[in-house]
């Protein structure tokens, strides 16, 4: 066998399938926010229980109050939503929701898509939490018709909303906050926003974090263990944000963004018999700027445009048996994107709206003249009719994609129509108690690593085609005057992947990307939440879910996986969380649990993962001192059982571990 | 080859002598004794396992009984045998195995119990153990990062090495010459196409012979010539180089070969890269004429797919070849010399190939 290494092979999207966990942090808009001495408001959110699709959604306060570490963390709480994770703070971490592969996730960020047509997915461990204000993922299709067409193209959206600054009283507010724990994490948090005019507001903020991040952990060589440490696992990351706000009444909103991350950090490969040896670096430089301007043109009409540019740069240093004992790897990423977005309310139940966007990409490698570009145009219309009991919402999405190289094989122009439906209706006028169903196809272009990887990627590649189906309910309600809060939501789904793009090994070990799967998947998420009051002072937040997955490859009846469960994809998962909040001190504990799964397509021993249950404690207290300055101190104490489990075979989690915090706000 | 047989004589010789003394020690009427699975006939059977997934497997196939089992694990108390079975070679009462990307060789005894391992280290880094042959009581390895090693069978390790060049892969000797093909697979484009002579002797390298780019496999009939697979992408070449002229004559395209055991008919397989599971394509060579038949060796016309290991049984001519698509758990298919089908029976993933207790 002949590999050049394997972190190419893993860019290669070789069967990217991932495991499934989830939780629901779940809060319906009703619910009054808990408002930061800095008032940050929140944008009014949609809301949860009356979603045609399952919509899950966690908070600031949230993610502060169960010691959440960062923003991949927060998202395996979500039922039904796995996130594939290397281990460690550097290690690759991408979302996939209902046996779907992460290509199928779009992520946002303030509204606008992050886009890798590289790899298709996008690494998650990329973005910072502590500026967030939200983090929601909607699986299927969105409430939202008022979004840019891009955000319809795909299984569902993690959306990042990160937090909007407004003044009471003052013109500036800031954050300074450390945070150190376990393996020599050391990171530093700042941000500022100030009222510049009455119309003008800027707000900047940057973030250090560094680790050795050299845990150790326990090596199974399967006749004994053998205590060893990841090598290789330390990271250096600089986030950096700055956000101007224009609000010009009745000439609309403005918002541009700056965010530049880099990151250079160390591989730690894959943890396998004898060789320990792990030199290979990353370095990251990403940068975009993106624009958003949003207007309400008289009562009928309303325009949003988005504008971003974005440059990837990757630099991955791969040490092996080469000439110079390293070869150098280097993609450079650009992105141009534009999206126009027009919303009709012709009457008061009816809306339409129609969007349209265009995005040039293109990809340049060191050692390739391939010089890939796509130029890709997407076209959505909806309509959205919304009673107090009832809303019905359908559309259709126009895909054209011209493919284009400056040498080699190119790749045919693609063109698709997509339908989605969705429903939501309260049966009875007097309970808060929703039915919904919705149906979503999906037409997931080939990424470039697909199309164009060196030998292994197939320019005669067809789009992956993928049904989505689910019906549901939603209840909230209150049970007794100590239970003042209950909210349970139960989903059942199908969905189809017809045309899964995998790669196969048609002679000798080498392998090409191919249409080749087929993959039937049956589930159920079930989330529950609620709140009890203890006393005057005292109470107590629950949440919990449950996930059922059945994903079973159908692609060939001779084949040995036939029927089987799809690689990194458990059965049974689910998570849970108590928060005991009182005025002196909060605490809580949560816990991610997953069953078995199969790092590949057969479900045999070689290929098992054991389950795994990881449980996190956090203690936190707030001391005010004035109306707007307060200290907030945080220990957080990390997978208790101190299990080295792995998400990803050969790639063990650390053990328990520890993290103190300080934030300060003025 | 001399040495070979005499390890072999003093392996069977003690077995024999064991067993004749127990039988001595009581007077109750001889009872057959069970032969142990390694001392049945039959091949082991080495998988790669999925790169950096640590899951390599070593079985045996006991051919009267057409049954095949795991054996390294099962010999050592669980231990995994490491992340990619490159290759492996019997010789004397022991067994070598190259776990490439793990980087050690682990010596067993043929009943699959671990002696030693050999861990090679080049400037304070670790060497990936290739591919393997063998000569007067010497165990020769390629390591990949550009030498040949010689291993002491008794003290188990390496002794000397020599620089050949780029990514060696095959080593094969023939005429008290050792070849080696430095594939430069590593390096796209920069290929290398040489094939360096060695001298077992001084361990010092005395030519190289310039080949198509990227040369991967060798193998020497009874004449002493060397042939030579190279992978040059997309149409690999099968050349010959004379073992008196060292002279390169190019043949065909051909992707992987095996040579029977009187040493004067290649086996070839052509099973290009391609989009899908194709189906291999077999000739023949007769490495005596020297002359080529597209005549398929498979008379029966079975159909291969995904095609990975050729290996022949020099006890009996038997065929073996491995499929594996590299996703799911291989197949080896089992054909008489006459190139009829015996049998056809699962194995790991990603076949490295069948290896003969006998040879």
């Amino acid at each position: 066998m002949r590999q050049k290494c394997d972190y190419r092979t893993l860019l290669a999207g070789v069967l990217f399938l991932f495991c499934a966990s989830a939780v629901a942090q779940r809060k319906d808009s009703i619910r009054t926010q808990y408002l930061a001495p800095v008032e940050v408001k929140t944008k009014a959110m949609p809301s949860i229980s009356r979603a045609t699709a399952p919509l899950q959604r966690i908070t600031h306060e949230e993610i502060n109050q169960l010691g959440i570490q960062s923003l991949p963390d927060a998202v395996r709480r979500f039922a039904g939503v796995s996130v594939k994770d290397y281990g460690g703070i550097g290690g690759l971490k991408t979302v996939s929701i209902r046996g779907f592969g992460a290509q199928h996730t779009a992520v946002t960020y303030d509204g606008v898509a992050v886009s890798d047509v590289q790899s298709g997915q996008v690494d998650i461990g990329r973005f910072s939490l502590e500026n967030i204000s939200t983090v929601s993922i909607a699986i299927g299709q969105s409430d939202d018709i008022f979004q840019p067409a891009r955000s319809f193209a795909s299984v569902g959206i993690l959306s990042i909303e990160t937090q909007t600054p407004t003044f009471e009283g003052k013109k500036q507010a800031g954050t300074v906050q450390t945070r150190t724990g376990s393996f020599g994490l050391f990171a530093p948090f700042l941000s500022f926003t100030q009222q510049l005019t009455p119309v003008f507001t800027y707000s900047a903020n940057g973030e250090w974090q560094r680790a050795d991040g050299n845990y150790p952990f326990d090596f199974n060589n399967g006749a004994e263990i053998e205590r060893r440490k990841r090598l290789n696992s330390d990271v250096d990351i600089l986030r950096g944000e700055l956000n101007l706000y224009g609000s010009f009444g009745k000439g609309g909103d403005l918002r541009v963004k700056g965010n530049y991350f880099h990151s250079d950090r160390g591989l730690p490969g894959s943890a396998i018999s004898y060789n320990i040896e792990a030199d290979d670096r990353l370095k990251d430089k990403d940068l975009f700027v993106q624009a958003s301007y949003k207007n309400e043109l008289g009562k009928c009409f309303s325009i949003k445009g988005n504008a971003k540019f974005t440059r990837s740069y990757s630099f991955y240093k791969d040490y092996g048996n080469y000439i110079d004992g390293y070869v150098d790897n280097i993609y450079t990423q650009r992105e141009y994107y534009a999206s126009a977005t027009l919303l009709y309310k012709p009457i008061r139940h009816l809306h339409f709206s129609l969007g349209q966007d265009l995005s040039s990409n293109d990809l340049k490698i060191n050692y390739s003249g391939q010089d890939p570009g796509r130029t890709t145009s997407l076209s959505a219309l909806r309509m959205k009719y919304e009673t107090d009991r009832l809303i019905f919402i359908t559309g259709l999405l126009a895909t054209f994609a011209h493919e284009s190289v400056k040498t080699g094989e190119k790749p045919d122009d693609k063109k698709k129509l997509s339908p989605a439906v969705s429903l939501s209706w309260r049966p009875i006028p007097a309970a808060n108690w929703h039915l919904r169903g919705n149906y979503k196809n999906i037409y997931r272009l080939p990424t470039f690593n697909d199309l164009y990887y060196f030998r292994i990627g197939n320019t005669e590649l067809r789009p992956e085609n993928a049904q989505q189906y689910n019906i549901g309910t939603t209840w909230i309600g209150k049970l007794s005057d100590a239970i003042d809060w209950v909210d349970v939501s139960a989903d059942v789904y199908y969905n189809k992947v017809e045309d899964k793009i995998a790669a196969i090994s048609p002679t000798l070990f080498m392998w090409k990307m191919m249409n080749v799967g087929s993959v039937d998947i049956k589930g159920v998420d079930i989330n529950v939440g609620m709140s009890v009051l203890l006393g005057k002072c005292l109470s107590l937040r629950v949440n919990g879910s449950y996930s059922y997955q059945s994903a079973i490859d159908l692609t060939n009846p001779e084949a040995k996986n036939y029927k089987a469960q799809i690689p990194y994809t458990p059965k049974h998962s689910g998570n849970g969380a108590v928060s005991l909040l009182t005025p002196w001190i909060n605490l809580s504990y949560s816990v991610v649990a997953s069953g078995v799964r199969y790092s590949f397509l057969e479900n045999i021993r070689r290929n098992r993962l054991d389950p795994y249950w990881d449980h996190t404690v956090s203690v936190n207290r707030t001391f005010a001192f004035s109306e707007s300055s307060a200290l907030r101190l945080q220990a957080d104490f990390l997978n208790l059982a101190n299990e080295n489990y792995e998400i990803i075979q050969s790639y063990p989690m650390p053990g328990h571990s520890f993290r103190v915090s300080a934030a300060w706000t003025f | 080859m001399k040495a070979r047989f005499f390890l072999l004589k003093t392996v069977l010789f003690a077995a024999f002598a064991t067993a004749f003394i127990s039988c001595s020690d009581n007077d109750e009427p001889e009872v057959p004794v069970e032969k142990e699975w390694w001392q049945k006939e039959g091949a082991y059977i080495l998988n790669q396992g999925k790169f950096t997934s640590n899951n390599a497997e070593l079985g045996y196939y006991i051919s009267e009984e057409k049954k095949y089992q795991e054996v390294f694990e099962t010999a050592n108390e669980g231990l995994k045998l490491g992340d990619t079975g490159q290759d492996m070679v019997i010789y004397g009462s022991k067994i070598y195995v190259a776990v490439y990307n793990s980087g050690i060789i682990r010596v067993l005894d043929r009943a699959g119990k671990q002696i030693q391992t050999i861990e090679s280290k080049k400037n304070g880094t670790l060497q990936n153990p290739r591919y393997f042959t063998t000569y007067q009581g010497k165990v020769y390895v390629t390591y990949y990062d550009g030498y040949l090693a010689q291993i002491d069978t008794t003290s188990l390790q390496v002794v000397k090495d020599v620089k050949v060049g780029n990514n060696p892969e095959y080593v094969t000797i023939t005429n008290g010459k050792l070849y080696v093909a430095n594939s430069g697979g590593m390096n796209y484009p920069n290929y290398d196409k040489t094939v360096s002579v060695v001298d077992p002797a001084t361990m010092s390298k005395t030519k190289d012979i310039e080949v198509a780019p990227d040369p991967v496999q060798l193998l020497s009939d009874k004449e002493g010539d060397v042939y030579l697979i190279s992978w040059t992408y997309p149409n690999y070449t099968l050349q010959r180089i004379d073992g008196a002229t060292d002279q390169v004559t190019t043949i065909t395209t051909a992707h992987f070969m095996a040579i029977n055991p009187a040493g004067d008919k290649i086996y070839g397989v052509v099973s290009p890269y391609s989009a899908n599971p194709i189906t291999a394509e077999f000739f023949t060579y007769d490495a005596v004429e020297e002359k080529l038949s597209q005549t398929s060796f498979v008379t029966d016309g079975t159909i291969v797919k995904s095609f990975c290991s050729l290996n022949v049984d020099p006890s009996n001519g038997d065929i073996y070849i491995g499929t594996s698509n590299s996703v799911e758990s291989g197949d080896m298919y089992v054909f008489t010399s006459a190139g009829v089908l015996k049998d056809k029976f699962q194995v790991g993933l990603n076949v490295a190939g069948a290896f003969f207790p006998k040879n």
